[in-house]
């Protein structure tokens, strides 16, 4: 494998995730503005300097009627006019892909200054409708059509086939909770941040914590929000420029130093055979 | 010189200071009370539910298990009854929370109870929202003086974040400092530190806007009023539809409890308007009667008050003029163009949005002339509308208008008092930015509906 520049991370800047954008009124364009402008600001970076953009997404045409969501970045300042830009789709992993790509752009040489976005606006539709949208990160015709919440019943299947292999203790999965959420209460960012959460919670069986899917049931389920995030990436040149300009050494800038990347077949026989 | 935040250690070694193991609420069959009961639960491994009767108590327990919808508060919880329950559980808490009515007389006696069965290393916190933390316990024992403090959460508190934190004058420092901590890091809890002044920061700040739309509204009528003090000024629920949810009755007593007892630069905003005095009398309190500044009917058809008759009409009848610049100003907000959205708002032409930035300006206004006085900065304030009223805060108003120079234009221009800080601000261009939050997202202020 050729050795390009190495790939250093700037900075970003993240929405709140409890934010619910539906009920503010706001367009996709709003998640995507506030975020790049809030990452420009928190990074002092120049909107000049930015020299292409990758933009991760999973279903933006379902849920905002909304593609070609690349351009939509230009839309957030002038300077990004004409900017070299798209969009990237890996289900869960779409924001993933996107850094991926970007750092190998500038490990090619090719940019040394990129943005990333993650962005998905998912409250837009009710519940039933969302978890159908879901479904099509699976084989949607074979594992979700007619089906209510597809994903969480796959989750319940996958933890059967864990539990019939290796043994699964629902405790186990409600301390998964407990801990997630004792997390987010220090994350001023989280989704769920003010939500009323214990082990005892998670593994009570009344219509508080219903099932979704199997074993799987509400207080094991991160829930869908809305959010951005936008991160830059940097080349080694740029990044040695960029340290000195804030009064930094090149060590105190994050690089990243591995990647994976790893896709599975997608239906769940396949997955776990 | 404002002292600087606790540092890490600092907040380790004062949350190691003390235990809060047992937590008792009085008054937990009421709102306040049974919605700060759960929230301790979160914390807490034991809290006592207490009313006047058990079957109150229990019916607390109840609305809490309800509000946060889980069973497991039940888990964390006992429940009683003052004759019965509280001289025991009083004499073990660690900490008792006092949630009864907003009468000074009720919270004495049962301060009276407390005194006697407390431990003296207890702390006891009050809910209340507008009476004086050092009138109630006055003639008290050093003791219980250096331990009182007021703890005032917002309703829901399961959902707002903000809370007041309100020392009195020999209240223990330290015991700030931990009350503090705890309640930001245990609990979650934005926390503002107020002086102990009349409704505090939160709803001194935020009834007079509330107050002063009510007053309006009578001349220029409800429906005007909600649109033009709408989501685009910065709220998610408009003022009307504010104080028929929070209760006409809540809302008297705070704006009397500010009137009868300050005299500030917009005093007379903060009179409640004859024509609700009377509508309450004849017994219209809002969302809890059925009937406010709205209602619906048995076909769900909207309906407006007339404040100069009483009489209520539908609101496909009540003609609106032309507020087309509301929506010029929604469709920047819908796309996060938040500045751009705020200089229509301030260019808008005609007296309807010049009344509607005059309700702007006084909110600035008033904010930043109560610096000093209920917080030691406008930080403090800032983040009590922020996360206390889910109004954007006003120094997030300023920075959005353009700066200082901008929004004291706007304010001088609608004949409101600028306020010093503003106007030397505007003089010296310093501070370039009043807000500095970066985990408080600004743009969720500005609703575009």
């Amino acid at each position: 494998m050729a050795i390009g520049s190495e790939v250093y991370v700037l900075g970003g800047y993240q929405t709140d995730f409890a934010r619910n954008w539906t009920k503010e009124s706001k367009h996709f364009s709003a998640l995507m503005r506030e975020s790049v402008l809030g990452a420009l600001e928190t990074c002092a970076v120049a909107p000049e300097e930015v020299e292409s953009a990758h933009v991760g997404n999973f279903a933006a045409e379902l849920y905002c009627m909304q593609g070609h969501l690349g351009a939509f970045f230009t839309e957030v300042h002038p300077a990004f006019s004409g900017l070299p830009t798209g969009r990237h789709e890996a289900a869960c992993a779409s924001g993933s892909i996107a850094l991926l790509a970007a750092s190998a752009e500038i490990e090619a040489g090719r940019y040394d200054l990129q943005a990333v976005v993650g962005i998905e606006q998912m409250k837009t539709v009710s519940a039933a409708e969302g978890g159908a949208y879901l479904g099509t990160a699976a084989w949607y015709e074979q594992e979700a059509d007619g089906i209510e919440f597809p994903f969480p019943k796959l989750f319940g299947r996958l933890g059967d086939e864990y539990d019939k292999r290796y043994g699964l203790k629902d405790e186990y999965l409600a301390e998964i909770s407990r801990l997630n959420y004792d997390n987010a209460k220090l994350n001023p960012n989280a989704q769920t941040r003010t939500w009323y959460m214990n082990k005892e919670h998670a593994l009570c069986r009344t219509d508080d914590n219903p099932a979704v899917g199997g074993r799987i049931r509400i207080a094991d389920c991160s829930q869908v929000t809305d959010g951005a995030v936008c991160v830059f990436l940097a080349s080694r040149e740029y990044a040695e420029r960029y340290a000195k300009g804030m009064g930094l050494k090149l060590e105190q800038i994050p690089r990243i130093r591995g990647w994976g990347h790893n896709t599975a077949r997608l239906r769940f026989a396949d997955k776990v055979a | 010189m404002t002292k600087p935040p606790p540092s890490a250690a600092d907040v380790r070694r004062l949350l190691a200071s003390r235990k809060i193991e047992k937590v008792v609420v009085l008054g937990a069959n009421g709102t306040m009370g049974y919605g700060s009961a759960a929230l301790f639960t979160q914390a807490v491994p034991e809290v006592t539910f207490l009313a006047r009767t058990k079957s109150k108590a229990e019916a607390g327990l109840g609305a809490a298990v309800k509000q946060v919808r889980s069973p497991t508060v039940a888990s964390r919880a006992r429940v009683g009854s003052y004759d019965e329950d509280l001289a025991p559980a009083v004499g073990a808490a660690d900490l008792v929370f006092e949630a009864l009515t907003e009468d000074f007389g009720v919270k004495q006696a049962i301060f009276d109870q407390v005194e006697k069965h407390r431990r003296d290393d207890s702390i006891v916190a009050t809910v209340t929202s507008g009476l004086s933390i050092n009138a109630l316990c006055e003639g008290r024992s050093e003791s219980f003086r250096r331990s009182f403090l007021g703890l005032h959460f917002f309703n829901p508190p399961n959902v707002i974040v903000g809370t007041e934190l309100v020392a009195g004058n020999e209240t223990d420092p330290e015991i700030v400092a931990f009350v503090e901590a705890f309640a930001r890091v245990r609990l979650g809890r934005e926390m503002v530190r107020t002086a102990d002044t009349p409704a505090f920061a939160g709803n001194r700040i935020g009834f007079k806007v509330l107050n002063e739309s009510a007053q309006l509204a009578e001349q220029f009528g409800p429906l005007l009023m909600e649109r033009l003090i709408g989501p685009y000024t910065g709220r998610a629920l408009t003022p009307l539809a504010t104080i028929d949810l929070v209760g006409w009755d809540i809302h008297r007593a705070i704006v009397d409890n500010v009137y009868e007892n300050t005299s500030d630069e917009a005093h007379e905003t903060h009179k409640l308007p004859d024509y609700m005095e009377r509508l309450m009398e004849k017994g219209v309190l809002g969302n809890k009667t059925g009937r406010g500044f709205f209602y619906r009917d048995e076909d769900k058809k909207p309906h407006a008050l007339d404040p100069k008759t009483g009489d209520y009409r539908p609101v496909s009848k009540v003609k609106l003029p032309d507020l087309s610049y509301i929506d010029d100003v929604a469709s920047l907000y819908k796309e996060g163009r938040y500045g751009e959205g705020m200089q229509i708002f301030l260019g808008a032409e005609g007296d309807e949005a010049a009344l509607a930035r005059k309700v702007v300006a006084g909110y600035v206004s008033y904010a930043f002339h109560r610096v000093g006085e209920v917080t030691e900065t406008i930080d403090g304030i800032d983040r009590i509308m922020g996360l206390g009223f889910n109004w954007a805060p006003p120094s997030v108003l300023v920075d959005t208008m353009g700066g200082a120079a901008a929004a004291a234009e706007m304010i001088a221009r609608a004949d409101v008092p600028v306020s010093k800080i503003l106007e030397e601000a505007a003089a010296t261009g310093k501070p370039e930015r009043f807000f500095h939050h970066p985990r408080i997202n600004e743009g969720r202020f500005f609703v575009a509906g």
